[in-house]
């Protein structure tokens, strides 16, 4: 790990630690959102790790960004972080001035919730490949529910008008769907290595019929499961964000397909690593006062938003099918 | 990367309703098991389109055809046009016949290989574990002896782990090797050995001397030329799909001289296991039946329904990444660990995976109504195949126990 993630990863672990103490997701259940940490986080510069330093970013690569996603993951962390992060590079991208404090982000995917409607400050509309701007948050018309894991989400009426003022040409590389199916593959990695933990932990320490729940064979069989599709989830996640960055530096291409098969394999994961940590936690993982629901109320969220499984799978079908069967074999092994 | 633990995983400490919280309270080490994502070198993937032409000059000429059985199908002749350009023992030094590449430059050939379907089994196993062992733990004149054919392509090699008795539990093989003048006699016999039948040579798994306490102890590894030693029968097995390549082999009285003996007496068990990674991570255990991927792609075409997309999307992002977690495995190998925990998660999610593929396929041809003689072919064979997945080269349950010992539950 180079010397600026790790400082990077200080930061934002020390951040997020912060922001997900227990009063703070006591008050997110009650929709309340964490402005003074939002606004700790924006003032370290952990929303502009994406920018250019010619516009005030902290100028560090793709991946060190994407260690500051999977970093949220792991702490369940409750706020619009990753939307906010892609969001201002892809309209700093465009030529424009991002806008200030928490975002909402429009992708071409077809889930178009967007979290904390009430408390973004402006959503960015990336769901056209030939524009990328942004609008007001007061001008955005939308319908507030609430998420899996407890947090208001909006669904979109109607797709906003852009000014023309605040819209302009997409910058090359990776597509704005991309991106963000990227940022929440390593956040999904990340909460799914943090459910392991606690799997790990209590079956480790809990003691029925004398012996720890570790010592039967049939409870480490299934850990055995859900830690391989957490690993390979991993593996998926750090493959498809080498090939963003390598795409962003003009080299090998193929993003899109990795992009593509990464969120439709971690999307596909949350089923098996929810459902065994779950069962392996017994009744205290099915309350609110352990914090195994905190990671895997998320995962239920996040394997649908940025498109589920399902859309990804059919992006990745139609590729595979595009490239017949003489094609298929070099599609996978990008050659 | 590690980071800091969350706080205490149950609130309510010191709530008396919850004797949990303690218990909960007792920090697991984080273990994780680590893939790091690799890209495969530059020289590796110029490997690529040499292969690939290779195969193509061959089965222009008729020197093969993809079959149902994959790699699995044995040809001398295709082994011998690898072996002449090179990809079989091509991590060898030169001097043993080998071209010195790298581990990623041979996982290139090899998956080259698997997803044209090429039958591959005449070197497979050689080229795999028994050359390697040699390398390792041979004498210099094992290596001169045998290294140089394997890596022509000439040498078949067939492996004698399991026995009647011993399938999942290896260490509690029976076979027996005495010291006798001038060598070791043999008695005892090995089972599902595929191709002994053909094979030249078989490495086998033999105790040297008797049981003890120390279930590891004692064992030793001997080379066997099954076509000029005594006592040798052969009895075939025929499997499940109708083929013969698994034999039982009894050996009676059987004499090897002294210099078959692998690596020293006693250190047999530590010398097959330090082979597995490189057993079981392979693109082998996700790419057997790929054939059929690319059979019902090809049935496809355009007028797949949005339905299909997605199925054949579920399998393709499936393959891929576990694509990227065998290639991180041979990154690892490359570099010199010994990746033994990882390496049977790629082989447990990788069979698994492999043995829902013809299951897939069969709902696609109904819903689709697909009428493709060739993928259906395909289809009724990899049905038969399938339940070997998850058995050779190490049973589901051994695998996901060795993940769970990696995870220090056990």
């Amino acid at each position: 790990m180079s010397g600026l993630r790790a400082l990077l990863l200080d930061t934002a672990n020390r951040l997020f630690e912060a922001a997900t103490e227990d009063d703070v997701f006591e008050g997110v259940e009650a929709g309340r959102f964490p402005a003074d940490h939002w606004r700790a986080i924006e003032e370290n510069g952990l929303a502009d790790v994406l920018l250019p330093e010619s516009a005030g970013g902290a100028g560090v690569d793709f991946g060190d960004a994407m260690a500051v996603a999977r970093a949220a993951g792991a702490f369940a962390l409750p706020l619009p972080l990753v939307e906010t992060i892609i969001g201002r590079r892809l309209v700093a991208d465009a030529g424009l001035e991002p806008p200030a404090g928490p975002l909402g982000l429009l992708t071409a995917a077809p889930a178009t919730d967007v979290a904390w409607p009430d408390e973004i400050a402006a959503l960015i509309v990336a769901d056209q490949p030939d524009s990328v701007g942004w609008v007001a948050a007061v001008d955005v018309d939308l319908e507030v529910g609430t998420s899996s894991a407890g947090e208001p989400l909006g669904r979109l009426r109607q797709r906003p008008a852009i000014p023309a003022e605040q819209s302009g040409s997409p910058g090359s590389g990776p597509s704005a769907s991309e991106l963000m199916a990227t940022a929440r593959t390593a956040m999904i990695a990340g909460a799914m290595e943090r459910i392991l933990d606690l799997t790990i932990e209590h079956v480790q320490g809990r003691v029925q019929f004398g012996r720890p729940l570790a010592r039967f064979q049939a409870v480490q069989q299934m850990v055995a499961v859900m830690a391989s599709h957490a690993a390979v989830v991993g593996v998926a996640s750090d493959t498809a964000i080498a090939a963003i960055e390598a795409a962003t530096e003009g080299g090998a291409s193929g993003a899109g397909f990795k992009a593509a098969c990464a969120k439709a394999r971690a999307s596909e994961a949350c089923y098996e690593v929810t459902r065994i940590a779950h069962q392996l936690h017994g009744a205290i993982g099915y309350t609110r006062e352990h914090d195994l629901q905190r990671f895997t109320r998320r995962l239920w969220t996040w394997r649908d938003a940025d498109g589920d499984e399902g859309y990804w799978q059919a992006r990745v079908g139609r590729l595979a099918v595009g490239a017949g069967g003489d094609g298929l074999w070099p599609l996978l092994a990008g050659a | 990367m590690s980071l800091p633990r969350v706080h205490g995983a149950c609130r309510g400490a010191g709530d008396p309703r919850h004797s949990v919280r303690s218990l909960a309270a007792v920090k697991a080490p984080a273990v994780h098991l680590r893939f790091s994502p690799s890209v495969l070198p530059e020289a590796a993937e110029n490997l690529r389109s040499e292969v690939r032409r290779l195969l193509e000059d061959t089965r222009a000429r008729g020197v093969w055809f993809a079959e149902g059985l994959s790699w699995w199908g044995r040809n001398p002749e295709l082994s011998r046009a690898l072996g002449g350009a090179g990809f079989i023992g091509m991590t060898w030094p030169r001097r043993y016949g080998g071209a010195e590449r790298s581990q990623l430059e041979r996982y290139v050939v090899t998956e080259e290989l698997l997803a044209a379907g090429a039958p591959a089994a005449f070197h497979w196993f050689a080229d795999r574990q028994i050359g390697p062992s040699i390398l390792r733990y041979g004498s210099e004149a094992q290596k001169r002896r045998f290294l140089p054919p394997i890596a022509r392509g000439e040498l078949s090699f067939a492996v004698g782990m399991s026995e009647p008795d011993s399938g999942s539990d290896l260490a509690s093989i029976r076979m027996r090797a005495e010291r006798v003048d001038g060598g070791w006699r043999l008695n005892g016999s090995k089972i599902w050995t595929s191709y002994a039948h053909v094979a030249e040579y078989c490495v086998a798994l033999v105790r040297t001397e008797p049981k003890s306490d120390k279930r590891h102890a004692g064992m030793s590894q001997v080379i066997i030329d099954l076509r000029n030693s005594n006592g040798i029968t052969v009895r075939p097995i025929i499997d499940l799909p109708g083929r013969h390549d698994f034999n039982e082999v009894f050996f009676e009285d059987t004499f090897v001289p002294d210099d078959c003996l692998l690596g020293n007496p006693g250190d047999g068990w530590a010398q097959v296991t330090s082979e597995l990674a490189y057993e079981r991570s392979g693109p082998e255990r996700f790419l057997t039946n790929f054939h059929l991927l690319r059979a019902l792609v090809d049935a496809l075409d355009g007028s797949a329904s949005p339905a299909a997309q997605r199925e054949v999307g579920l399998l393709v992002s499936r393959l891929w990444a576990l694509r990227a977690a065998s290639v991180s495995v041979a990154a690892s190998l490359e570099a010199g660990e010994t990746p033994n925990v990882e390496s049977a998660l790629v082989k447990d999610l990788g069979t698994n995976f492999q043995q829902e593929v013809p299951e897939i396929v069969r709902r696609l041809v109904a819903a689709e109504g697909i009428d493709d003689r060739n993928l259906l072919d395909i289809l009724r064979q990899v049905v038969l195949a399938a339940p070997s997945y998850t058995i050779q080269g190490g049973a589901t349950e051994i695998l996901r126990g060795i993940v769970a010992r990696g995870l220090r539950l056990r």
